[in-house]
C-alpha cells in the first residue's frame, strides 16, 4: 500500500533534487572520512542508511530509486564490481518502502532492526555476486556484515536524530512521493 | 493498461531499476562505464580535494619533528647505501649484469577509499594528465601498495596489496624461495605456491621478485608472520603482514614505465645533500667512514 499522496510537480523536482543531492554528500563522505569511525576494522554504510530512511520516508517507489541511485554510483566509485551495488539496493529499497506503512517507522528501536535486517539481505546478495566462493561469502556475513549491521544501525539513529528529523525528514510525518 | 502499470508502480519501478542493474552488470568495464566514471571522477575531485586539505594542516608540527628525525635516520643509513651501492655496481660489472635504469616517479595523495570485504582500493590525486597508465605499481615510503587498475584525467584508482585482483610474484629475501603473493578473505596476506620443506621462516622479509614485468624487483612487500605445513599439502601455508601501513596511508608513488634520465643526476644532487646534511647535523658522513 502506498501511503504517501502525490504531490505537486514542484515538490517532486525538489524532492528528487534534494535525494540527488544528499546521495552525492553521503557517497562523499562515505569515500573519504568513514575510515576514521571504523572500529576494529567494521565501519557503518552510509549509503544503506541512506537508503533506509529514503524508503522508510518515501516508499516503496522512492525507496527503490533511491537504492538504484546510491548503488550506480557507489558502482561509479569503485573499480570494481559495477551494477552489483545498484541491484542489491534496489531490492532493499524496494523491501523496505514496502514494509515502512506496516510498522512504526518514528521508533528509533524499528529503525534500528530495520538497517540491521537491510544490512544482513543485501549482502545476501551483494557478497555471492562479488566474491569467489560463497563459502568466503558466508564468512564475511559473520565475521563484518553483522558488527558492521550494528553499528550502521547505531549511525543510523544518531544521523535520523541529529540530522534528518531537524531537516524535515521525520518519520512520523508521511513524505513526499518521487511518482 | 496505463491504469493498471499506475497502480503497480512500484513494481514496474522494481523490475525497470532490477533489469537495468542485470544490465550494468553484464556491461562489465565498458567504454560508456570509463567514460561515467570519468565524470564522477571529474564531478567528486574538488571536494575530495578539499577534505584532503584540513588533513594536510592537521598535525603539521608533530609531522615536521617526525621527519627531522627521519632525515637524521636516512642520512645515516644513506651513508652506509651509497658504499653497498658502490660494492654492487663493482660487483655487477666484474659479472657482466647489465645496469638498472630508474623508473619516473609520481607522487600522489589518497583522496578516497573503497574498502568492503572484497578488498580494498584507493583513489589517488594524479591520473592520465601526469603520465599515469594502467598497471604502473604503486609505492609508499615503506613498501609495495598496489597497482594503478583505472585512469581518469585528475584521478586514478588503485588496487591494493589486500584485495584477490593482485598478486605479486615474490621471494624470501633471505632464502631468495619463490612464490606468489596474493590476498584473500579472511585469511589475509598470504605467499602462496611455496613447496613443502622450503626454507621460508617467520619474520623473513618478502620481497617483488620482478618476474611478470608489472613491479619493479627488490620492493618489500611484507614479513612472514606465520608458516604452517598441513598435513597433504602440497604447498606450505604463509601469512605475511604487509609492511605499509595500509590503515594509515596517505601518499604514494606511482612508478611510471618511463626510464628516467634525470634520475641518476638528481641522485647526485641528493648525496651532495645528505652530505651537506650529515655535515650540519654532525652524523657521519660515508665520505670519511669505513662500510661497516
Amino acid at each position: 500500500m502506498e501511503r504517501r499522496r502525490a504531490g505537486s510537480w514542484k515538490g517532486r523536482l525538489a524532492a528528487i533534487l534534494r535525494l540527488v543531492a544528499l546521495v552525492l554528500f553521503v557517497l562523499l563522505v562515505q569515500l573519504t572520512l568513514i575510515r576514521r569511525i571504523r572500529i576494529l576494522g567494521v565501519g557503518p554504510d552510509l549509503a544503506l542508511i541512506l537508503v533506509v530512511y529514503s524508503a522508510l520516508w518515501a516508499g516503496a517507489v522512492g525507496g527503490t530509486a533511491a537504492g538504484f541511485l546510491v548503488g550506480l554510483l557507489q558502482g561509479l566509485s569503485s573499480p570494481v564490481h559495477f551494477g552489483s551495488h545498484a541491484l542489491a539496493k534496489s531490492i532493499v529499497g524496494f523491501g523496505v518502502g514496502t514494509l515502512s506503512p506496516h510498522v512504526v517507522r518514528e521508533s528509533l528501536a524499528t529503525q534500528a532492526a530495520i538497517i540491521v535486517g537491510t544490512q544482513l539481505v543485501h549482502d545476501l546478495i551483494f557478497l555471492p555476486l562479488t566474491m569467489d566462493t560463497v563459502g568466503s561469502a558466508f564468512v564475511v556475513l559473520g565475521a563484518q556484515t553483522l558488527p558492521g549491521a550494528a553499528y550502521s544501525a547505531a549511525v543510523g539513529c544518531l544521523i535520523y536524530r541529529v540530522f534528518l528529523k531537524p531537516i524535515g525528514m521525520d518519520l512520523t510525518s508521511h513524505g513526499t512521493s518521487l511518482l | 493498461m496505463p491504469v493498471l502499470l499506475w497502480r503497480f508502480r512500484q513494481y514496474v519501478v522494481l523490475g525497470v531499476c532490477v533489469v537495468a542493474s542485470v544490465v550494468l552488470m553484464a556491461m562489465g568495464e565498458s567504454r560508456r562505464v570509463e567514460s561515467a566514471r570519468m565524470v564522477r571522477s571529474v564531478v567528486f575531485y574538488p571536494f575530495e580535494k578539499t577534505l584532503k586539505l584540513r588533513d594536510r594542516y592537521v598535525g603539521l608540527e608533530r609531522e615536521n619533528r617526525d621527519l627531522r628525525l627521519m632525515v637524521v635516520r636516512l642520512v645515516e643509513a644513506n651513508s652506509r647505501l651509497r658504499d653497498a651501492k658502490a660494492e654492487n655496481e663493482r660487483l655487477r660489472r666484474m659479472l657482466g649484469f647489465r645496469e638498472r635504469g630508474y623508473r619516473r616517479v609520481v607522487p600522489a595523495e589518497v583522496i578516497g577509499w573503497d574498502e568492503s570485504s572484497v578488498g580494498l582500493h584507493l583513489e589517488v590525486d594524479q591520473g592520465s594528465l601526469s603520465g599515469v597508465e594502467v598497471g604502473h605499481p604503486a609505492v609508499s615510503v615503506d613498501g609495495l601498495v598496489g597497482k594503478v587498475v583505472e585512469v581518469n584525467a585528475y584521478t586514478s584508482w588503485l588496487t591494493t596489496l589486500l584485495s584477490p585482483e593482485c598478486a605479486v610474484s615474490a621471494l624470501d629475501q633471505r632464502s631468495r624461495v619463490r612464490g606468489i603473493v596474493g590476498w584473500r578473505y579472511p585469511k589475509g596476506l598470504e605467499l602462496r605456491h611455496v613447496a613443502i620443506g622450503a626454507d621460508v621462516m617467520e619474520g623473513d622479509e618478502i620481497v617483488s621478485s620482478g618476474l611478470g614485468g608489472v613491479f619493479p624487483k627488490g620492493l618489500r612487500i611484507g614479513v612472514v608472520e606465520e608458516v604452517e605445513d598441513r598435513l597433504g599439502d602440497l604447498f606450505r601455508t604463509i601469512r605475511l603482514r604487509p609492511v605499509a601501513d595500509f590503515d594509515r596511508l596517505e601518499e604514494v608513488a606511482v612508478l611510471t614505465g618511463e626510464v628516467d634520465a634525470e634520475a641518476g643526476q638528481l641522485l647526485e644532487r641528493a648525496r651532495g645533500l645528505s652530505a651537506r646534511a650529515a655535515d650540519s647535523l654532525g652524523v657521519p658522513s660515508a665520505n670519511g667512514e669505513e662500510t661497516r
